[in-house]
């Protein structure tokens, strides 16, 4: 049996990693799957690959909350900003717990996608072409490029700066130019696009925690048999493993990296930004529910 | 599988069908052998041209258009005719120069051959010129765009080749100037060789009435390439401020009314649809042959012949050159380059050189049948076959191809701008 | 039914016209809006990204459709041209049939499609992307009636007959591409 992936994530991210590492296991296992891996925006990016995994033309993908809340609004909880103290444990910890599950169903029936598990996006920080961002103060009037999402539009109009949405392709050039002053992205694209050339000053702000949520086709999954699910199951949980380590290690090499390029990596104190963002916490309490919002918080 | 449905594809193009039909049904025919969805042909066929950045194709066919309607293209060469006109076959010569200034303020081809393409193709018409020479002059000049920058396709290879965008930008600068000149030097040798007319003497009072006539058209790349390098809007928006710049010298000269003006929409909206469906039914067969691991397969092949460096690049470029006859560019790079670079690293090989190389062979797919946008831009606006657009782009073609040539001998021609405007 | 055909043809042709219209100038205006805002205004506009795509999409599967009806695809006729015309005649009916095959399916599996993607939200306009999925089969639909014209005149699929490439030949003062 031949299973799909495709993803759009560039040579040497985790999450291009693990899947080229899930077909090389499954290759070697007693499972009998083959997978064929499409990387790198191969077949379109990640609204397409969703697309393609509901109409059963790919097996499986990973992407991003954001653009899964599009198919799957439950997942968009997960978007809000400074909803995790760090991102080395507490996320973990909510997606493998109850909360993970609770979502995961959710997921399931808003969008048909069978959740297979949650895979690191690292967190997302502030870069500008000019100003090392301190306070939220730093940037008030900056125009910055977002994904056209609300919840990132709300979050950074929030912190006084002028959210921009705008394609990605064009986000390098638009720094270069100054038709934007500044980006966020996590450590991984912004040294893979190069968006450091044009935007040196970086701001560990971890605005947001990205899950890649892996999905898959439910149809796909159920002509497995019970034997071939479990080792394949187990094989995954393995790669999961393994990928979320992989983004804690990267983060440190990208930013030794970084450093070495030349760009100045700013600490700021995250309190004053999770208090000029505490109003969206509230808008989309409303939606996903306060309860549960407190829970992901309060899970430790 | 996949030859039988590339030879399906060939046939139906040789005996007339239109070519988003010949691209799409082989493709259902593989999904159907397949057991793949048929529902994955609107996904792609939608999502590939679900890309905001592609509305710079329409904005510039417009502005071509209405540059046409509203007689600033008359405007334009009635200067250029008085600057260079005297010399034989000078019309030629603005085209390629006119690209030139358009690619200052573009990063597609195909924008660029249906907006100077309008221009240029209709003014060298008028004159006398083989109207097929014409094409042939600006599809080749058309693949200045993405070469000189900015550049979407640089934009996309920096991205996935783990290169410096800025770097491969600088890098694309001596190389679009060069073959700036080798397409001139072309353009010359055609002009002596079939006679091609110059026109009347050369007259300081005539240049300068030209001059004063044409001052507001000639405003228009300045609009362009100060509202982009200043900040005001990126490249694809730049597309809008030349519309409506356009739109508003035409109600000034008197010469476009509203009427006028939704006909030009409309009949620029159906050369959108005729020009973008191709590039979108494209996206279906890319997607077939992803799953075909075609360019992997091919890449693999050139690597198993020969350890030279040089020899690496040159089978590199011959392989993007083939699959460029076929595809986009973008997908090309998108398979192509991460097959490539562990070895290109390995064979320690400058990664700016053959980026830039490895880019200018994408846009040249552009310009080679059967698959080409900027082709079937320049064949829809000059109403000739795309056959003989083609032949008479040969030479143009060969020109860009010793131009390759002194690029894989030259390095220094690319790398050296780079190293000293970002050091190494 | 060759009457009721030929008349549907020309009020569908209208409607062509109509969305043609609607979608660049809405892509012209809203693109000059976000420009307008982002800089001008300093207050970027959220929206405007999710609206130029929407009109994209219809511009590029109407106009599709309208170009179906000016004989404007792109095709190669060279080698149908060499052929005896008892051959290519018989080539002619043979593509045609591919031709409405591959725009049947397209619709139909396009409409299918469009409606089983419904669920998708346009995060910043917050409303179904049916209203952009929805233009491909409808293009292909209306791709489907021109063709059934050609057919009802007589004449293949996309080929211009000599009255229009004369008239394009001919008229080099006129705008090309109407
Ligand atoms: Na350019
Ligand atoms: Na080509």
């Amino acid at each position: 049996l031949e299973l799909t992936a495709a993803h759009v994530n560039p040579q040497g991210e985790p999450s291009n990693t693990a899947f080229a590492e899930l077909a090389e296991r499954l290759k070697s296992s007693k499972t009998g799957l083959s997978m064929t891996v499409f990387p790198q925006g191969q077949v379109g990016d990640e609204k397409d690959a969703i697309e393609q995994v509901r109409l059963g033309a790919v097996t499986m993908t990973t992407v991003a909350t954001s653009n899964l809340s599009a198919f799957a609004p439950s997942a968009g909880v997960f978007d809000l900003p400074f909803l995790f103290e760090n991102g080395d444990v507490q996320p973990w910890v909510v997606s493998d717990g109850p909360i993970g599950e609770e979502i995961a169903a959710k997921i399931e029936q808003e969008s048909g996608l069978k959740v297979l598990g949650w895979w690191s996006g690292g967190e997302r920080h502030a870069f500008t072409r000019t100003v090392d961002v301190k306070t939220p103060a730093d940037l008030d009037g900056t125009k910055i490029r977002v994904i056209g999402s609300p919840v990132y539009l709300d979050t950074f109009n929030a912190l006084g700066a002028k959210a921009t949405p705008m394609p990605y392709g064009e986000v390098y050039t638009a720094l270069a130019t100054g038709t934007i002053d500044a980006a966020e992205n996590d450590s991984s694209g912004y040294r893979n696009m190069r968006f450091y050339e044009q935007a040196p000053h970086l701001s560990l702000t971890g605005h947001f925690f990205l899950y890649k949520v892996v999905v898959a086709n439910v149809d796909a999954l159920a002509q497995l048999t019970p034997d071939q699910r479990a080792e394949f199951d187990e094989i995954f949980a393995e790669v999961t493993k393994h990928q979320r380590e992989l983004f804690a290690t990267n983060m440190t090499d990208d930013l030794q990296y970084l450093k070495a390029q030349g760009v100045t990596v700013t600490q700021p104190d995250k309190a004053p930004f999770i208090e000029a963002t505490k109003p969206v916490i509230d808008k989309y309490a409303k939606i996903y529910g306060e309860d549960l919002i407190k829970r992901i918080q309060a899970s430790r | 599988m996949l030859a039988i449905v590339l030879l399906g594809i060939f046939v139906l193009i040789a005996l007339r069908a239109p070519i988003f039909v010949a691209l799409g049904a082989p493709a259902l025919a593989y999904l159907y052998a397949k057991g793949i969805p048929f529902g994955l042909a609107p996904q792609r066929i939608t999502g590939t041209v679900n890309d905001s950045i592609l509305a710079a194709v329409p904005m510039f066919l417009l502005a071509g258009r209405l540059m046409n309607f509203c007689g600033a293209t008359e405007r334009i060469f009635n200067l250029a005719q008085a600057l260079v006109g005297h010399i034989r076959g000078g019309l030629g010569y603005v085209a390629v120069l006119a690209s030139m200034i358009f690619s200052a303020m573009s990063g597609s081809a195909a924008a660029d051959a249906v907006g100077v393409g309008t221009v240029t193709v209709k003014a060298m018409r008028e004159r006398g010129y083989d109207p097929a020479f014409a094409a042939g002059v600006t599809l080749s000049a058309s693949t200045l765009a993405p070469i000189i920058p900015p550049s979407i396709i640089m934009i996309i290879y920096g991205a996935t080749a783990n290169v410096s965008i800025g770097k491969l930008f600088v890098g694309g600068l001596l190389p679009g100037l060069m073959i700036v000149c080798f397409l001139m030097a072309t353009v010359g040798f055609l002009s002596h060789k079939r006679g091609y007319p110059k026109g009347e003497s050369f007259s300081f009072a005539r240049l300068w009435r030209a001059l004063w006539d044409a001052s507001l058209v000639i405003l228009t790349p300045l609009f362009i390439i100060g509202s982009i390098f200043s900040g005001i809007c990126t490249p694809t928006e730049a597309g809008v401020i030349a519309v409506i710049y356009v739109m508003l010298l035409g109600f000034f000269y008197g010469t476009l009314t509203v009427r006028d003006l939704s006909r030009e929409i409309i009949g620029a909206g159906t050369a959108v649809g005729a020009l973008l469906l191709i590039v979108s039914v494209s996206g279906l067969d890319g997607w077939m042959f992803s799953r075909e691991q075609l360019p992997v397969l091919l890449s693999g092949q050139v690597t198993s012949l020969t350890t030279d460096p040089t020899l690496i690049v040159i089978l590199i470029l011959l392989v993007v050159l083939v699959l460029g006859m076929f595809m986009d560019a973008t997908p090309i790079i998108l398979m192509v380059v991460p097959a490539i670079t562990p070895l290109l690293n390995a064979t320690g090989i400058d990664p700016i050189h053959v980026g830039v190389l490895f880019c200018i062979m994408c846009v040249i797919g552009l310009i080679t049948p059967p698959v080409g946008v900027a082709l079937y831009g320049v064949s829809m606006v000059s109403r000739l076959p795309i056959e003989r657009v083609f032949w008479a782009s040969l030479p143009f073609f060969l020109a860009l191809m010793v131009s390759i040539g002194v690029l894989v001998a030259f390095p220094q021609i690319i790398t050296f701008l780079p190293s000293l405007m970002f050091g190494n | 039914m060759r009457k009721y055909l030929l008349s549907a043809e020309q009020w569908l042709v209208r409607v062509e016209g109509l969305c043609i219209l609607l979608a660049f100038s809405g892509l012209i205006g809203i693109m000059f809006l976000q420009v307008l805002y982002r800089f001008v205004l300093s207050d970027p506009l959220a929206f405007t990204e999710e609206i130029s795509r929407i009109c994209m999409i219809w511009l590029v599967f109407i106009g599709g459709a309208r170009a179906l009806y000016e004989a404007e695809h792109f095709i190669v006729d060279f080698v149908v041209n060499a052929m005896p015309p008892a051959l290519s005649n018989s080539v002619g009916y043979l593509i045609d049939a591919v031709t409405l095959i591959f725009m049947s399916v397209m619709a139909w599996v396009g409409f299918r499609t469009s409606f089983f993607g419904a669920s998708q939200i346009m995060p910043a306009l917050g409303i179904s992307v049916i209203v952009q999925t929805i233009a491909m089969p409808l293009g292909f639909a209306m791709m489907l009636v021109h063709a059934l014209v050609f057919l009802v005149k007589r004449r293949h699929i996309g080929v211009p007959d000599a009255a229009t490439i004369a008239q394009r030949d001919g008229v080099v003062h006129e705008p090309v591409g109407v």
